[in-house]
């Protein structure tokens, strides 16, 4: 009897050895998040979008199944859960995407920190932000589009390389039919994105938001195009 | 002058000998690696509207064949791929005529009965198990399983119980390359559970 009490003990002792180990080291490995004191009058909702949201954030929370972070208001609305996620948990951006620097964390601390302003506290504003129209080029969709949804996954190293979207001439040449110049309708890369496809692409389990109609609308112009640069 | 016309006669020779010559040679992509190409073709005429979706979900075997190409525009594969057979004994079938790279450029279909007693599996279709088990071997660093990826020559698909009872899929594969059949068993969501060469 006192063998086993004494078995029981020892095992106890051996895990809450190995579990304030582990406790150690992600605290070592981590860094904490102080805020910009620079900034605690300056940060405004459009710099966050512009610095943070807007190239971390959209391309899985736009108008998608997830929750959107598009707008000044849905995003203030998601405050708290998105300091839960993003600051106090780092389990926000998901991989394959990578994590925020310290920088951005900071910047994203201190805005919060002082509640989230739309406009910074000392009355001054960032220029209004100049949107690209999106155009059937191959730059442009480059930017605009496989940028931020697709070469995450379709880049050298990266899960789906085998399948290049990163020039023209790799996507016209690929035994996939990826692009077929003058035919967007019998396009793979059409086919794998429009609402409903079997595969649909970017692949519901990467959580990225599916493309959006006027999205899909230029990449089959562009295909109609030719396809050229 | 006579010289000249000695010249472009030579000319033309060479290069249409040349371009025979490209044709015969160019197959860049392992037999492996076309039969993938060729599953990829298969989900694309389905879209297209072009075979039925019963070429997806009711596959019983894939067999590629290498073709000596004479001139540029000719195939250089031909995959067949073949449904489970129906009440007469006779099945669907769809040949695919590949170029050097493995690109898809014509394809005939071959009507046979609607496949009876085709396995139904309930997380991925029949080509995607069957995608999933080439994945598997282009992956692997295994030597006697490369010879499967260079070499493949036909493939079978069939519904099998594991050891545990659970229903799997089972990949049956032979390989000019290796006298030896390659079976790679996976669950039904396509991860791979095992694989093993075994004698026929």
């Amino acid at each position: 009897m006192s063998l086993e009490i004494f078995k029981l003990a020892f095992l106890l002792m051996i895990s809450l050895l190995v579990s304030s180990c582990t406790y150690r080291k992600e605290k070592e490995s981590d860094f904490i998040v102080s805020y910009n004191q620079a900034m605690l009058d300056k940060v405004s909702y459009q710099l966050i979008n512009q610095r943070i949201l807007i190239p971390n954030c959209i391309s899985c929370h736009d108008s998608s199944d997830n929750v959107n972070l598009e707008t000044y208001s849905s995003v203030y609305g998601h405050i708290d859960k998105i300091n839960q996620v993003t600051i106090l948990n780092r389990k926000m951006p998901k991989s394959p995407y990578p994590a925020l620097s310290k920088d951005k964390l900071e910047l994203l601390a201190t805005w919060i920190h002082v509640g989230a302003p739309e406009k910074p506290l000392d009355g001054s504003d960032l220029p209004p932000v100049e949107v690209e129209p999106l155009e059937p080029k191959f730059s442009s969709i480059k930017k605009n589009i496989f940028q931020n949804k697709c070469f995450i996954c379709h880049s050298a190293g990266k899960e789906a390389e085998r399948v290049s979207l990163s020039s023209p001439d790799d996507m016209i040449k690929s035994p996939l039919e990826i692009v077929i110049p003058g035919n967007p309708d019998e396009s793979g890369l059409i086919l794998s994105i429009l609402p409903g496809a079997r595969k649909i692409m970017p692949p519901k389990k990467s959580g990225i938001a599916n493309l959006k109609a006027d999205e899909i609308e230029i990449i089959k112009q562009w295909i109609a195009n030719g396809a050229k640069d | 002058m006579k010289n000249a016309k000695l010249f472009l006669i030579s000319l033309v020779f060479v290069s249409l000998s040349n371009s025979v010559l490209l044709a015969a040679d160019t197959a860049s992509v392992t037999l492996g690696k076309v039969v993938e190409l060729g599953c990829h073709r298969l989900e694309r005429l389905v879209t297209l509207g072009k075979i039925d979706e019963s070429f997806l979900t009711k596959i019983n075997s894939i067999q590629i064949t290498k073709l000596q190409p004479t001139k540029p525009t000719d195939p250089s594969f031909k995959v067949v791929v073949t449904q489970y057979s129906g009440a007469d004994g006779t099945a669907n079938q769809v040949d695919l005529m590949m170029d050097a790279n493995g690109k898809g450029i014509a394809q005939t279909l071959r009507a046979g009965a609607d496949a009876q007693n085709a396995p139904v599996w309930n997380d991925k279709d029949a080509v995607s198990l069957v995608e999933n088990s080439l994945h598997y071997i282009f992956e692997s660093n295994d030597s006697e399983i490369k010879l499967f990826v260079t070499g493949l020559s036909y493939l079978r698909l069939k519904q099998v119980n594991n050891d545990r009872g659970e229903k799997s899929a089972r990949v049956q594969m032979n390989s000019t390359d290796s006298s030896k059949i390659l079976e790679i068993t996976m669950k039904e969501d396509g991860t791979v559970e095992s694989a093993n060469t075994v004698n026929p």
